[in-house]
Order: C-alpha cells, then sequence, then structure tokens
C-alpha cells in the first residue's frame, strides 16, 4: 500500500494498524493526521493492501 | 474500524472515538461550556489569526455570543510575515465577511513602522518570538481596551498549556511566567483586558482534526519563524513524553493550574503596584514597559 508525506510517497505492507506503519515511519500520531482512502481516521483503524494513506501534519499557530 | 459511540467510523479519539459530527458536538459544547463558565454579558474580543485554534475559537464563541446578545469583535494582530500572515489574514478577512463578524486589524508596520521581517532582518532569528510576543501582547491588550471588551478571547489550547509549563519548568524560573507579558492574567488593572482561554483543556490533535473536515481551506502555513524557538523543540519533547506516557499533557495543565493561585499571590508581593509607562503610559510593573524597552533596543522607526 501507499503512503504519502511530507511530499514523498513510499510503498509500505498493509495489513496492521496504522499506528505500526507510523511507528515504522517515524512519524508521531500526535503531530500526523491519518486519511485513509480520502477519510480522516484514528491510527487504530487496520489498512488494507491497495489502500492509500496520507499523513497530514498538525501545524501549530492557532 | 474504530467506531464512534453512533456506530460511524471515528475521525478522532477524544477521551472516546468520535466521528466527523459528534467532534463537532463535542467540542461546541465542551467549550461553549467553558465560556458559560468565563464570560459574563460584557463585550468580548477573541483574539484571532487565521489559524486553526483561534478559527474553531471564533467560531464557537460567535454563535456563543449571538445566541446571548452579547457583542463580539475578532480582533488580528498582523505581525508582518511575508507568505504565513498574509495567508491567514485573507482567509480570516473572508471567513468574518461571510459570517458578519465584526473585524478589527492592528498591524506592526502600521504601530511600529516596521513589519516583523523588516525587524528580523537586524536580529537573530531565534528572538523571534519574544520579539513577536512582546508587541503582539502589547497590541492585543491596547486595542481590545479600546474597542471596549471587558475580555480577551485567546485561543491557547491544551499542547500550547503544557509547552508553557515545560518552558517554565526548564528554565528554573515559573515566576517568570508571571512576569514575561502574563501580567494580563495575574494582575487586574483597569487597563489590562483580562484573558481567558477557552480552549484551555483542548488537544491540538482535536483541533486539527476538526480544522481539516470542516474548514479545509484553512491557510496550512507554518510561520518560517517556528522552527528555531525554544517552543517548538519543547513542543516535539512533550509530544514525545505523551506518546510514552498518555496523559502528561493533561497532568502537566493540571500542576499549572493549581500552583497559578500562589503565583499570583507571589507576583503581587514582588510587583506591588502597577505604574504607567512614561512613554507610552500601558500598564507596567516597571517605569518602561516591555513594549517600549524592547522597541528603544530594536531601534524600530516610529
Ligand atoms: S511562531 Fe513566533 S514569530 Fe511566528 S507568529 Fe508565532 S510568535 Fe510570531
Ligand atoms: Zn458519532
Ligand atoms: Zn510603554
Amino acid at each position: 500500500m501507499k503512503v504519502e508525506f511530507e511530499g514523498k510517497v513510499r510503498e509500505v505492507r498493509g495489513g496492521r494498524k496504522l499506528i505500526e506503519i507510523m511507528k515504522e515511519l517515524g512519524v508521531s500520531p500526535e503531530e500526523y493526521i491519518c486519511v485513509l482512502n480520502g477519510e480522516v481516521v484514528t491510527e487504530f483503524e487496520v489498512a488494507r493492501e491497495g489502500d492509500t494513506l496520507k499523513l497530514v501534519r498538525v501545524w501549530s499557530g492557532g | 474500524m474504530v467506531e464512534c459511540s453512533c456506530g460511524r467510523r471515528a475521525a478522532v479519539v477524544w477521551d472516546r472515538p468520535l466521528c466527523r459530527e459528534h467532534l463537532r458536538e463535542k467540542l461546541f459544547a465542551h467549550v461553549k461550556a467553558n465560556l458559560d463558565r468565563l464570560l459574563g454579558n460584557e463585550r468580548i474580543a477573541v483574539a484571532a489569526s487565521g489559524g486553526k485554534d483561534s478559527t474553531a475559537l471564533l467560531e464557537i464563541a460567535h454563535e456563543w455570543a449571538s445566541g446571548r446578545g452579547v457583542e463580539l469583535v475578532a480582533l488580528l494582530v498582523d505581525e508582518g510575515i511575508e507568505g504565513y500572515r498574509d495567508r491567514t489574514r485573507k482567509f480570516l478577512e473572508e471567513f468574518c465577511a461571510r459570517r458578519g463578524i465584526p473585524l478589527e486589524v492592528v498591524s506592526f508596520r502600521d504601530e511600529l513602522g516596521e513589519a516583523l521581517d523588516g525587524i528580523l532582518s537586524r536580529e537573530r532569528r531565534e528572538r523571534a518570538c519574544t520579539i513577536c510576543g512582546t508587541f503582539r501582547r502589547y497590541l492585543l491588550n491596547r486595542r481590545a481596551r479600546e474597542l471596549g471588551a471587558g475580555k480577551l478571547l485567546m485561543a491557547h489550547n491544551l499542547d500550547d498549556e503544557a509547552q508553557t509549563f515545560f518552558m517554565n519548568l526548564f528554565s528554573g524560573n515559573f515566576l517568570q511566567l508571571t512576569t514575561k507579558g502574563e501580567l494580563g492574567g495575574i494582575v487586574d488593572d483597569e487597563k489590562f483586558v483580562r484573558r481567558v482561554k477557552p480552549l484551555l483543556d483542548v488537544p491540538e490533535k482535536v483541533l486539527a482534526v476538526y480544522a481539516a473536515l470542516f474548514h479545509p481551506d484553512l491557510p496550512a502555513d507554518e510561520c518560517p519563524y517556528l522552527r528555531e524557538s525554544s517552543r517548538f523543540r519543547v513542543r516535539e519533547l512533550v509530544n514525545e513524553l505523551e506518546l510514552r506516557k498518555p496523559g502528561s499533557k493533561r497532568s502537566a495543565l493540571r500542576a499549572y493550574l493549581s500552583i497559578l493561585p500562589s503565583l499570583k499571590s507571589s507576583a503581587l508581593k514582588a510587583k506591588g503596584r502597577l505604574k504607567k509607562c512614561r512613554e507610552c503610559g500601558e500598564p507596567t510593573s516597571r517605569g518602561l514597559c516591555k513594549a517600549c524597552e524592547l522597541r528603544h533596543q530594536l531601534k524600530t522607526r516610529s
């Protein structure tokens, strides 16, 4: 499955929780929002092969 | 699938999993309850920047105020940060125009004779947030008072407060918290408009998910000076801490709130009565206020 973040696209293994994928990429769920196939979801969702995950940074500045 | 109690897929976990609609419902109810507790019927000014936190605060406070006949004005300080504030300012102007929210803009250029970008071309970039924050607080207070606001609403969230707590802890001087421009929240003076923080206990991630879902056109730019600030490093640290020990941000907020009363009384003892700044007449604990002192030091053009 594909992961888009910080302007790059990477291929990772699916079939596991998004938080596992984030750990592998060194991305903190405190600092990124998960958008799975276009829908905002929690990091506890399970991704399937063929899914697309976009990680959107929680920008500060209120 | 992680489900909201209504059976829909959750977008965020905030104490419990919440779908898009129930996130909005909880956020509005939570912040309105805070507003009920913090505010009376006086006119209010909302410090707004066109960023995610203050936009949510403005939206909720506007709905709250309209329902009660409370007068509200949005107040933006335009520091003059190219590629950042110009974009969020444009967003906020359109946001307020669409909803009929009166918007007041005060700019560094008009008030100090120079934009922050200009000032910083002669200064170390690490000083950006100190300079920016000192003048912003000064201008917000002054303009809010001129507008006749009884309270000034600030959009600080749980993460901001936890960061402030740790920054003061690491600096080794908690009393600084009460002197670094925070007097407005500490000392009662007719020239200080009391600052209140209705988002105080709302996690930043919740506000970010809300913004992504309900205000997707919000500019997602970050201030170009942010990454050099000490707050940014503490932000990373606090986020790391929260991951390892969930609940750390809330504990920091609780600790901060529990020592605030004694900080206030020590600050009052240390500062005594407030004087008027000999140059601008704004309230200060010394002869010259922080903003005037900084203005001299930086030799801004006014
Ligand atoms: S990050 Fe610093 S310089 Fe940028 S707007 Fe915030 S306080 Fe000002
Ligand atoms: Zn729901
Ligand atoms: Zn002064």
